[in-house]
């Protein structure tokens, strides 16, 4: 155990420089080094915006230990730039960070929200322990997430689940999209009865499919009033009039168990 | 406008050709040469230019003074246009989340502390500049990667609400204009 009294290396300006100086030259990414030179040197020894201040001048091969930062009161952060920069700054976070960055301050949550996202697609696939996420192209494994509580879920203009964990109970989930892909182990009819007057009701409301590997024929609650139609290849085609409007649902049950919802 | 500077000045890149240049003073009087095509990359140094009728026979001759931008930032911003002078048009922005991949010479460009890149940025807000907006815009998201909350407080030097709230009433404390 060595007897070098660091709380008196820490006051020595020398020494800090030449800490950081070290840790430019071994070209790691500047927060893995002040993390380093934290542990080094105790987490009060340096502020970041110093400790960045000097990294940055020694990187760009300004290595002069007689400069010292001058002290600005008025120093210039993030959370000082005008809110319309800032929401552009958040635009370029990835989802991940943007919920991290909203963690920060109530005042960093209320910038953040600002800015809106839209997604071009949310895929969501299940294993027995492991949720796979996908936004975008980016995707990311998660456990067992509540991804269909978030509010992504709530405004995403469509979803594509392709799961052996879901069955028709979870159609409420697809009530409020646009439009919808979902793969089901089982279905019951008056769970799709259920789903049809719903996204009736949804003005954004395009299309829906659904793939059901089993389908059960319960007693249906409340038949529809639907004008229906056999089509050649033997599938049901039905016409659901949408409330208080002039357009109308089109449903067509496959023979394959894919069942079609369209607005016309 | 006949401003005759008293600093050197900065000639940041040879140019190839021999294109229209015009002189550019910065808000500290350091004074910079720019190409057209360069300095077109900037919305509000073009319009200004051709609202004030400069040509290539007088434009070296009526320096632009840019008060809001000292010569630090504005040697980034026209070493950033002199580079990037004749790159293709970016195709048009949706709100999608922006990826790119950040080239290499403006990385280096921009590898200066958070308090510099805040001030170019508000620099470039003010020039207009959309492609050195998304470049620094993209550093500092990058900043963001796999870090946690506290380690983003840290980086962004992002008060905590406790802080917020003393700055508040601190400031309601404080006397206001009289009258």
């Amino acid at each position: 155990m060595h007897n070098i009294p660091k709380d008196l290396l820490k006051n020595n300006s020398n020494y800090l420089k030449s800490c950081i100086l070290y840790e430019v030259l071994s070209e790691k990414p500047i927060f893995e080094c002040y993390r380093h030179f934290r542990e080094r040197n105790g987490e009060n020894a340096m502020g970041y915006g110093d400790f960045e201040y000097y990294y940055y001048r020694f990187y760009n091969g300004d290595v002069d230990f007689e400069h010292e930062r001058r002290m600005d009161t008025n120093e210039q952060t993030l959370t000082g730039l005008p809110l319309e920069i800032l929401g552009m700054v958040t635009g370029y976070l990835q989802p991940e960070e943007r919920v991290h960055l909203r963690l920060t301050s109530k005042k960093l949550k209320a910038i953040v929200d600002m800015e809106p996202i839209t997604f071009r697609l949310i895929a969501v696939e299940w294993t027995p322990n492991v949720f796979y996420l996908q936004i975008n192209e980016n995707g990311c494994p998660q456990e067992l997430a509540p991804v269909f509580e978030s509010e992504h879920w709530k405004q995403a203009k469509g979803a594509y689940v392709n799961s052996t964990k879901i069955d028709s109970k979870s159609f409420p989930l697809f009530y409020n999209l646009r439009c919808f892909r979902v793969l089901v182990t089982s279905m019951e009819m008056n769970d799709f009865h259920y789903l049809i007057a719903n996204v009736a009701q949804n003005p954004s409301f395009q299309a829906g499919m659904i793939k059901a590997v089993t389908v059960t024929y319960l007693e249906v609650v409340e038949p529809f009033p639907m004008e229906s139609r056999v089509e050649n290849d033997g599938s049901l085609t039905f016409r659901y009039p949408i409330p208080n409007s002039s357009h109308y649902l089109e449903v067509k049950m496959g023979n394959d168990g894919v069942f079609t919802i369209e607005r016309i | 406008m006949s401003v005759e500077p008293e600093v050197p000045i900065v000639q940041v890149e040879e140019v190839r050709e021999n294109p229209v240049l015009y002189k550019i003073i910065s808000s500290d009087n350091h004074v910079f040469t720019i190409s057209e095509h360069a300095v077109k990359l900037s919305k509000t140094l073009w319009d200004l230019i051709t609202n004030l009728g400069l040509t290539a026979e007088n434009a070296l001759d009526n320096p632009i003074p840019v008060e809001n931008v000292n010569g630090k930032n504005m040697e980034t911003i026209v070493q950033f246009c002199e580079r990037h002078k004749y790159d293709e048009e970016e195709p048009e922005y949706t709100n999608y989340i922006r990826e790119f991949v950040l080239p290499e010479w403006d990385r280096q460009l921009l590898s200066i502390d958070n308090e510099e890149l805040f001030q170019l940025i508000l620099a470039t807000n003010y020039l207009d500049i959309q492609k050195l907006m998304d470049y620094c815009c993209r550093v500092i998201g990058d900043m963001a990667k796999d870090k946690t909350p506290e380690e983003l407080r840290i980086i962004y030097g992002i008060p905590t609400d406790a802080e917020d709230d003393a700055l508040e009433r601190s400031a309601s404390d404080s006397p206001g204009p009289s009258g």
